[in-house]
Formats: structure tokens, sequence, C-alpha cells
């Protein structure tokens, strides 16, 4: 059996960022939160101690002094920390299963999370299959739950093309869109990558999960621990995790204002992780209709209907022209507009084009200046984009954060 | 630190303690939070090293140590070993349920300072989900016993300890691991280094014990063996063990002890927690002159003045046998060691050396059944493949190491683990093993110091000659001929040991076809007798002979079967006799029924007829085939007559044969059926 290796960062990270092997019942303590995380990670950087690694060979002293750290947060290190040997336990076990732990720290650690979502990206992740399925060309289906014949239809006949064209199916793993897509996709002898986000220990116990595991054609990954339940704030955060496996993406249906797709879809048409290939045919729902208008590119069964094009060239061809369009010329209108009607909070639209102009660093008054507005207003917004993680400032410039 | 310790130590252990070589240095390792291996002789005290590693974390604020033992009896050691220095330790294991209530709350209020479980435990759910995450502090501390078997080099190899491998290799640094052993040569010492990492800290001393004196004597008959024993054992000073290799010479030979007088018990693994127990108290205290014991009576069975070892049968390698001379002679002067070496020793070494692995096609056929379900037990399992339940234990508890299989609550199932047979490994440690056997075979003939000799392949850098043992006095301890009168009486010995044949009271597990559950009543035979075990050292070579060979069972087999019918005296007494028919051997077994019949002065009625050729029954593994196999194989004919019955066979193994043909008998009327068999092959020759 293949050795499950994990150094002792990884170890670290998994007794202070995950809930493994932590039993409520008896400890009252939370693990880190991916931004106290990132806080924390920065503040080992800038010390003597370097590396997660260091809370295993140091003590609570020195993580006060050294790392600033209040009390409160000490104790809280060394609480979770204490339950080192359960989690040894807990991991022999999750691998006797054949469920496989990465992380930021592991070389194995997919590497387009990384670049796609820099700071964002999980601390840990659960795998079961092989990580090679993530070296091939990925397409993502979405949609919600409940949908309609014709929306089953296109999702099927979608995947098994992609199927066909060794193009990797990259769901959710959810009831509806993303469940047909993975066993269309599974049946034509495609590959698939689902990506869940509760009870992954009991879904690849299914024989047909399972089975396509041990055959190499079904990489199954979970951000959360794999014996959790189902909450709906982890599935919308594995929606991210979607797009940025993947090449393209297309959403089969989707609703207005609320639901994963919808949510997981404005962040990809912001964020800019992949192409967004939105259905457009008739009797399609209100989310589609909205998402065409923002940004997202129509798709229908001529994609993959097609006696003259491949789905990849067609895939190619439209992310072509796509990208010849500036995001920030006469289009930010259009996404302004857009973003005003849904979401009152500015910030995220102005970004990108502070963004933008930040690509070179420059002076608060400087960019007060070129931006045309208030001070008082910038230092707002500056000071938001640092606690995201966004922006550095140092000395007196501000700049893009480096994201590695 | 160190005064610490030192303040600790004399504590427990009175003003005048002291730390012996290496100790401290190992507790300091461990403190150090390095991983740190102890390669020391019994005796040493590698227990105290852990238990005042375990004092002084705890003092930090540490958890709990968790102790991994591989048996029992250990376990019960530890405890009261740790109670009298004042270490609260606890277990949680298959014998002691009853108290797991009151464990569990000292492990909450954080009043338990050592907590021993084997390595299966660990991976026990209930253990994982229910006890872990109770433990107040978590755990301090893994401190691994008995560490050699980790290693498939080892003597001891057991595949739960790669689990613990494999827990160790995801283990946070923050927790110290402390692996300690007796026995363990280099190659072993090599192969734990590369499995609990580097930078193990290794602890090595010398391994001899300087008060043991051995001698080595070749006495090829089982008679001969049971002679010297009964002739010798009586001049020994002291109480001590005899090991047997198998369950049954260890009955056998406490059997003879007594019957010649000499306080001897069996101990067995078979035997009730509390029987053990008993035994192993007795021992400690002198009641009995000795315990006939398999390898249950294990490691670390702590007696300082144990004056003598012996073994009845060769042991299958120098290692294995150091650990069990090992732990005579600790705290007296004088202690003896003596091997008797046997002809039949190598037939069982080789027979253990085959079975010990699972083939790569068992393997496979055991997992491809589990894959096409969504879940087996193990009876579902056996209803599908024709395997024997002790072989298809061995592939499951391997498939599961291997993370091929995983268990849910009574289910196996496939996990998503790809699973590779590599039989390289296992036939790589079968090649050693026959040629550690032949070096216990060098050991039994050479002319050089035995204690050298055994030092040399433990690769113990201290080894030299002993100046104690026969061949460096060159002069025997004790006297190796044995006299004729004596032996003469053990081979009667051996000819009388009859055995039981159990009547089957219920269908197997699971059923099969149309029957179920118990079998009722008025269609069992009785209890009935065997002559003896196939194969055994009495009548059993000459019921082999005879069956394959001359096709006939000579007389002295009738002779000796009717004298063992009319000592047992079945009640009501069998007015007529009959045979189990057989298509292969048609004359064997009648021919033998009728003579016997005769000397009986019973008729011999033919009633049974075979209907349908069938695969031979000795090739059914499992209870569930055999008892298929001859569900319809056989059919009444002719009449029956009313009255209390004597049916024969050559073999009897499952006894389904004897059960089926018995209730053929008594649905067409026959009175009470009494089965007797010349030989039993039951459990494939009576191997542990």
């Amino acid at each position: 059996m293949r050795k499950m290796t994990l150094n002792q960062d990884s170890l670290a990270m998994l007794l202070l960022c995950t809930n493994l092997a932590l039993h409520q019942n008896q400890v009252k303590v939370k693990p880190f939160t991916l931004r106290e995380w990132n806080d924390l990670t920065k503040r080992l950087k800038q010390s003597t101690l370097g590396r997660p690694q260091a809370f295993l060979d140091t003590d609570l002293n020195e993580w006060k002094e050294v790392l600033h750290l209040s009390t409160e947060q000490a104790e809280r290190v060394s609480m979770l920390l204490e339950r080192a040997g359960q989690l040894g336990i807990e991991l022999e076990r999750l691998q006797n299963l054949g469920i496989w732990v990465t992380t930021r720290a592991e070389a194995n650690y997919p590497r387009q999370l990384k670049k796609s979502l820099g700071q964002k990206t999980p601390v840990v992740l659960f795998y079961a299959g092989s990580l090679d399925i993530l070296q091939t060309d990925g397409v993502c289906i979405v949609g919600s739950r409940k949908v309609d014949e014709t929306g089953v239809f296109f999702t099927r006949k979608l995947a098994e093309k992609c199927a066909q064209e060794k193009l990797t199916v990259v769901s959710g793993g959810a009831a509806g869109v993303d469940s047909i897509a993975q066993e269309a996709a599974l049946k034509t002898g495609g590959k698939v990558i689902a990506v869940l986000a509760d009870t992954m220990e009991f879904r690849i116990m299914r024989r047909e999960w399972r089975e396509s595991v041990l055959s190499n054609r079904l990489l199954v990954l979970s951000t959360a621990n794999p014996k959790a339940h189902f909450k709906p704030y982890t599935a919308m955060e594995r929606n991210k995790y979607l797009y940025t496996l993947a090449k393209y993406a297309v959403v089969v249906s989707s609703a207005v204002n609320k639901g994963g797709t919808w949510a997981g879809a404005n962040e990809n048409l912001r964020a800019g992780w992949t192409p967004l290939f939105v259905r457009s045919e008739d009797g399609i729902p209100e989310g589609n209709k909205m998402l065409l208008q923002i940004g997202g590119l129509p798709i229908n069964r001529l994609a993959w209907d097609s006696n003259i094009t491949t789905l990849r060239d067609w895939f190619s061809q439209k992310d072509e022209t796509y990208r010849q369009q500036s995001l920030f010329g006469e289009d930010v209108a259009v996404v302004r507009e857009a973003e005003e009607e849904l979401n009152k909070d500015i910030y995220e639209t102005v970004w990108p084009i502070i963004a933008h102009v930040l690509k070179t660093p420059r002076k608060e008054t400087e960019l007060a200046e070129i931006l045309n507005i208030r001070p008082v207003q910038l230092k707002d917004w500056l000071l938001r984009a640092i606690t995201d993680g966004r922006v550095v400032k140092e000395k007196s410039l501000y700049s893009l954060s480096v994201r590695s | 630190m160190r005064r610490k310790g030192e303040q600790l130590l004399k504590q427990m252990f009175g003003a005048n303690a002291q730390f012996r070589e290496g100790q401290w240095e190992a507790i300091e390792a461990v403190l150090n939070k390095k991983r740190t291996l102890i390669v020391q002789k019994t005796g040493w005290g590698k227990s105290i090293v852990y238990f005042l590693a375990t004092k002084l974390l705890r003092e930090q604020g540490a958890g709990l140590t968790i102790l991994i033992s591989p048996l029992l009896s250990l376990m019960r050691n530890q405890i009261d070993m740790a109670g009298r220095i004042g270490i609260n330790a606890a277990s949680i294991n298959s014998a002691n349920q009853n108290d797991w209530g009151t464990t569990k709350l000292l492990l909450q209020e954080g009043k338990c300072d050592v907590l021993l479980v084997s390595p299966e435990r660990l991976s026990n759910r209930a253990f994982v989900d229910e006890i872990l995450p109770i433990i107040k502090k978590g755990i301090g501390m893994f401190v691994v016993d008995e560490a050699h078997c980790i290693s498939d080099w080892g003597h001891d190899f057991r595949p739960d300890y790669r689990r613990i491998v494999r827990l160790l290799d995801v283990l946070p640094a923050n927790i110290p691991v402390l692996a300690t052993t007796a026995t363990a040569n280099d190659r072993v010492i090599n192969d734990i280094s590369q499995q609990l990492g580097e930078g193990l800290v290794i602890l090595r001393g010398p391994l001899i014990r300087e008060s043991l004196s051995l001698q080595s004597i070749n006495l090829n008959d089982q008679a001969e063996r049971l002679a010297w024993l009964a002739e010798h054992v009586p001049e020994m000073s002291g109480t001590g063990i005899i090991y047997c290799l198998t369950k049954a010479d260890c009955s056998r030979v406490a059997a003879w002890l007594q019957q010649k007088g000499v306080n001897a018990l069996e101990y067995t693994g078979d035997m009730k927690t509390e029987v053990r127990e008993e035994r192993e108290q007795k021992l400690l205290n002198n009641e009995v002159k000795a315990l006939v014991a398999t390898i249950a009576l294990g490691m670390g069975y702590d007696k300082p003045d144990l004056g003598f070892v012996i073994h009845f049968q060769r042991p299958g390698s120098i290692v294995s046998y150091y650990q069990q001379i090992g732990r005579a002679g600790r705290a007296v002067d004088q202690a003896y060691a003596i091997l008797l070496n046997g002809r039949e020793d190598d037939e069982i070494q080789d027979y253990f050396i085959s079975k010990a692995f699972p083939s790569v096609q068992e393997m496979k056929s055991v997992l491809r059944v589990i894959e096409q379900s969504d879940g087996l037990s193990i009876y579902g399992i056996q209803r599908e493949l024709n395997m024997s339940k002790g072989r298809l234990e061995k592939c499951l508890k391997m498939l599961e190491i291997e993370g091929a299989i995983a268990k849910d609550k009574s289910l196996y199932k496939r996990t998503v683990n790809i699973w590779q047979p590599d039989s390289r490994r296992s036939d790589a440690v079968t090649h050693l093993r026959r040629e550690e056997l032949l070096q216990m075979q060098r050991f039994g003939n050479t002319a050089d110091c035995l204690m050298k000799f055994i030092a040399e392949e433990l690769n113990d850098p201290y080894a030299k000659e002993c100046g104690k043992c026969t061949n460096c006095l060159n002069h025997s301890l004790f006297a190796e001929e044995v006299s004729h009168e004596v032996v003469l009486q053990a081979i009667k010995f051996l000819r009388k040991d009859s055995l039981v044949v159990e009547p089957r009271k219920q269908w197997p597990p699971g059923g099969f076809g149309i029957v179920k559950g118990r079998i009722p009543e008025e269609l069992r035979i009785e209890e009935g007798r065997a002559l003896c075990r196939y194969g055994d050292a009495g009548w059993g070579k000459f019921i082999r002979e005879d069956k394959y060979q001359q096709g006939r069972f000579r007389d002295v087999l009738v002779t000796a079967s009717v004298e063992l019918i009319k000592k047992w005296d079945p009640q009501p007494y069998p007015q007529w006799v009959t045979a189990i028919p057989s298509q292969r051997h048609p004359d064997l077994v009648t021919n033998f029924a009728m003579r016997v019949a005769e000397e009986l002065g019973l008729p011999y009625l033919s009633v049974l007829k075979k209907v349908k050729e069938r695969p031979e029954q000795k090739s059914m593994n499992n209870s569930n085939m055999q008892a298929q196999n001859v569900y319809d194989a056989f059919a009444p004919q002719g009449k029956i007559s009313e009255g209390a019955v004597l049916l024969i066979d050559d073999m009897v193994d499952s006894r389904w044969t004897l059960t089926i043909c018995g209730m053929l008998l008594l649905s067409e009327g026959s009175g009470p059926v009494f089965p007797f068999a010349l030989a039993s092959t039951a459990g494939g020759g009576d191997v542990n």
C-alpha cells in the first residue's frame, strides 16, 4: 500500500485548521478559520519561528512572545495541539479507507488552486483517487438541484461529449445537474473530479463511486472533514474550487440571487477564473438570462452536436473571442450596472479598477487623484483590501499582494 | 532533570535505587521528543524507562501514555507493576469489558497515566469514537512494547503492527515514541529503524543471560521424550515451563506427567482467562512443578526465579528459542534450558511455515467476492468460497492491513485503495523461515558453545563462551538416556489416549438449502469415540500406512478399537454395527467394521449406500461446504434394525458425514446412533 507521508508543517496545519479528530463534547475550542490562519502564517514568517512546524517544537510562552499572541489565542493553539495522538490515529484510519490528505505545505497540492485562489486556497484537502487527473483539461458543469428535462438532457449530452473528447468533468457531487454530469461522464468512460463539501467517507463506499476511483477515472476531493455533514456555508465555499480546477465552466441552470450556482457563477465572473458559459436555449431559467447579461457566454446544443467542430475547439474559439474583449473598457459599465442592480456593496464593483491601477505601486494621494475619489473613501477601501489580503502596504506605497 | 528522575526512582524502589546503564539516557531521549528504540534483555528494566518517562511528562502537563502490547497476559503484568510504583495504569481489552465503565471515568478525569491496548484496539471503531476523544489532555506518548513484532523479519511478526507503523508515520512530532524489545538481531533492528524513521535513537545492551546453562538432546520419538521428562523433571530444582508446539501436545504431556506423579498443568490460548490467570499465579507461587505451555505463555511473563525451561519440540528459530528461554534465570544463580529435538519437529514447523501467509490466489479470491457485494460478513464469504475459517480469517486480516477492505460493524467492504498483490515479501519471509529452521537444526547438533551460538545469531556485540553449557563443560547436565521401562509406559500412554467425538447440534451458521438452525434432538447422533489423532505418535502412523498402502487395517487396530469400545460402554449398548460406505475405498472401512462387529459379537448390517460421487470430504474446507457436500450423498437400503447402533468410519473430520448418515438411520427407525472412528483429522492435525 502507498505510504502516506505528511511533513510536520502539514500535521501542524491539520491540528490547527481542521476539526479532524476534534470532538467538541470534550474540549470546546475552534480550529482557525482561513483568514485567521493566513494571519497566523504571516506572523510566523516574520518571526524567528518561521513555519507551522515550529508550533510542535515550542511552547505557549514562546508563541505569546514571539508571535505576539494573546493568552487566549496561545491557549487556543495549545488546546488544538493536544489531540496530536488522536489525529495520528484518525489519519491512519482514513488512509486505510483510501482517503488521503494534502495541504498547502505538500508538493502534491493542486497547483491550479494556489495560483487562482492565492490566500483563499484551502489549507487542507482530502482526496481519494489519483491526483494525476488534475493534469487533464477540465470542464466544470454546474447547475441547480431542481432542473427541467431539457436541462437534464443538455447536461447528459454535454458530459458525454466531454468524456468522448477526453475532457474531464468537474462537478460538485450535488443532486441534480452535478450528479447527472458525473454519472454520464463516467458511463461514457470519461474522467471526473468530484469536489465535495460533505460526507466523502460515506459516498466513496458506494459501488459506482468506488469502482470509478479504483479504475482511476474518478478523483474525489473534499475540503470538509470526510465525515462532515452537509452545511450550506461549506457547500457555497466549495463552488469556487469547481471553477478554479477547470479550464471552462458551464452553468446549466441557475436561480436569480440565490443558490450555490448563482453565487458561484458570480464569484467566477468577478474573479475571472474561468470563462463562464451559460446554457442559452428556449425555456432557460431567469438566472441563466441574468448571467448571460453580465458576462456569461452563451452555449447551446450546437456546441456538442456539431459535425463541424469538436467541443474542445468550440470552447477554445469562444474563449479566444472572450479574451479579446478587455474587462476594463466598454464592458465595465455593463458590469457595474449589473452589479449595482444586484449588490449594494460597491467595493467589489470598483475593486477591478483599483487593481488595474495598482499594477504599479502607488502612494495614497496619487491613487485618490487617478481614481478621482475622496481620500477618506479611498482609505476605507484600501483598508478593506489589505484585510482581504489583496493589497499590501510598504512604507507609503500600496501595491497588489503577491499571490504565491 | 536527571535528579528529578533519580528522586522518583528512589521513591519507587527505595533509597538505594540507581539507574542501570542506559536507563536515564533512554528516558532523556524520550523527554526530548526523540523516537527511541531500546533493545535490552528481559529484566533490564525497560518498563521502568517508560513508567518514569510517563511520570515526568505528566508532571509537565502532558496527556497519558498509550502502551501498545500484543498479549493480554503481558498487560496484566504491566498493570500490576505500575500499581506497585504508584502509577495509574488501566487497560481496555477484550477480556475486561466489565471494567470499561470505570476506566472511562478515569480517562475523563485525567486520573489514568498509562492506557494499555493491543494494536487492533487502535483501529476499533468503538474505541476510536468513544474512548479516545474523552481522554483528558489527550495522548502524551506512545510506547510500542515487543517492537520486534513490527518486523516481518522478526520471529513474531504481527500484521496489526504494520498499522502502528503507519500511525507513527503521520504522528505529529510533539508526541514522543518509545519502542522496546528483548529479541532483535541486526536485520530486525534495521527494519524497525527504517519503519520508525530517521533520527531513531537506538540503545542496545548485551542480551545473554549469565545464569543459564544450556543442553540440547536428540530423542526422536515422542515416547522417548515423554520418558525423559518423567525421569528428569523431578530432578530439577525449582519450578519451570515446558514448551510444546501444539495444544494437543501440551494436553498430552501434562496428562502424562500427572500420571507419573509430576504436578504439571497445561496452559494454552484456548483456555478461559480466569483459568490462565490462575495457572500463571500458581507457577509464580511455586504451587505447580511446571506449566506445559504453548507460546501463549508468552513474552514478559515475569517470574524472576524460574528454574528451568524445557522445549519438548524444537521451535522455529534461534530467536524464538532465545526469547522463550530468556525468561529463566533472572534472579537465580542457576537455571536450565533443555532442548529436546525430535523427528516430527520439522514436519510441524514445515506446516506452520507453509500456512503462515495466505497465498496471492487466496487473497485475490476473497477480495473478488467482497468486491462484488456491498459488504459481506465472514459467513457470507464462506458461503461463496470454499476456504476454511482459519485461512479466511488470515486473508481478511492481511487485506485489512493492506487497506483493501475495511470492516463496517460486522461487514467487510472494499475500500478505494488500490491493491497490488505482492508475494515477494511473503516469499522472502518464507525463505527466511526455512533458513532459520536449518539454523535451529544446526544448533541442535553443534559442538560449539550453545550460548555463543545464540548470541551470534542475535548479532549480540557482547557474544562470548558461557562456560556453563554441555558443550563448554564437555559433559551433559542431565543424563540423555532413558529407561526402556518408562519408554514402554509412554508408548502405552500414547495409545490409550482416545478422543471424544461430539455430536453436532446445529447446522452451519447461515444454513444452506432448506436447513438452518438447530438439528432436532431426535435426529442427532450420540457422543462418540475416535481411537486417536490421525498421524499421531501412537496408532496414527499405522492407520495412515494401512489406509494408503495396505488397503486393510491391521488386526491390532481392531483389537485396540474393541478394547476402547468395551471400556467406553455406551448406553444403551449397541445391538448392531454398520459402516459409512465409500465408493473410493469400498472394502477398507466395511471390512474393518465387520471384524469389529465380530469381535464384539454383534451383527453387521450394510444399510447405507453412497448415491452420489462427491469430491472428497477432506477437500471441503469450511462447515458450510462440508455439510453441503454430504447432504444428499447417502441413502438407506435394506431393513434398518430398531436397536442402538455403532456407526463406524475410518476418519472423522468435520463430523458431517457421521451426522447425516446418523440422521438417515434415525429417520428410518434405528435406535441411538453411536459414532466410532479410527482417527480424527479435525483441525488439520491439531496445530495451534
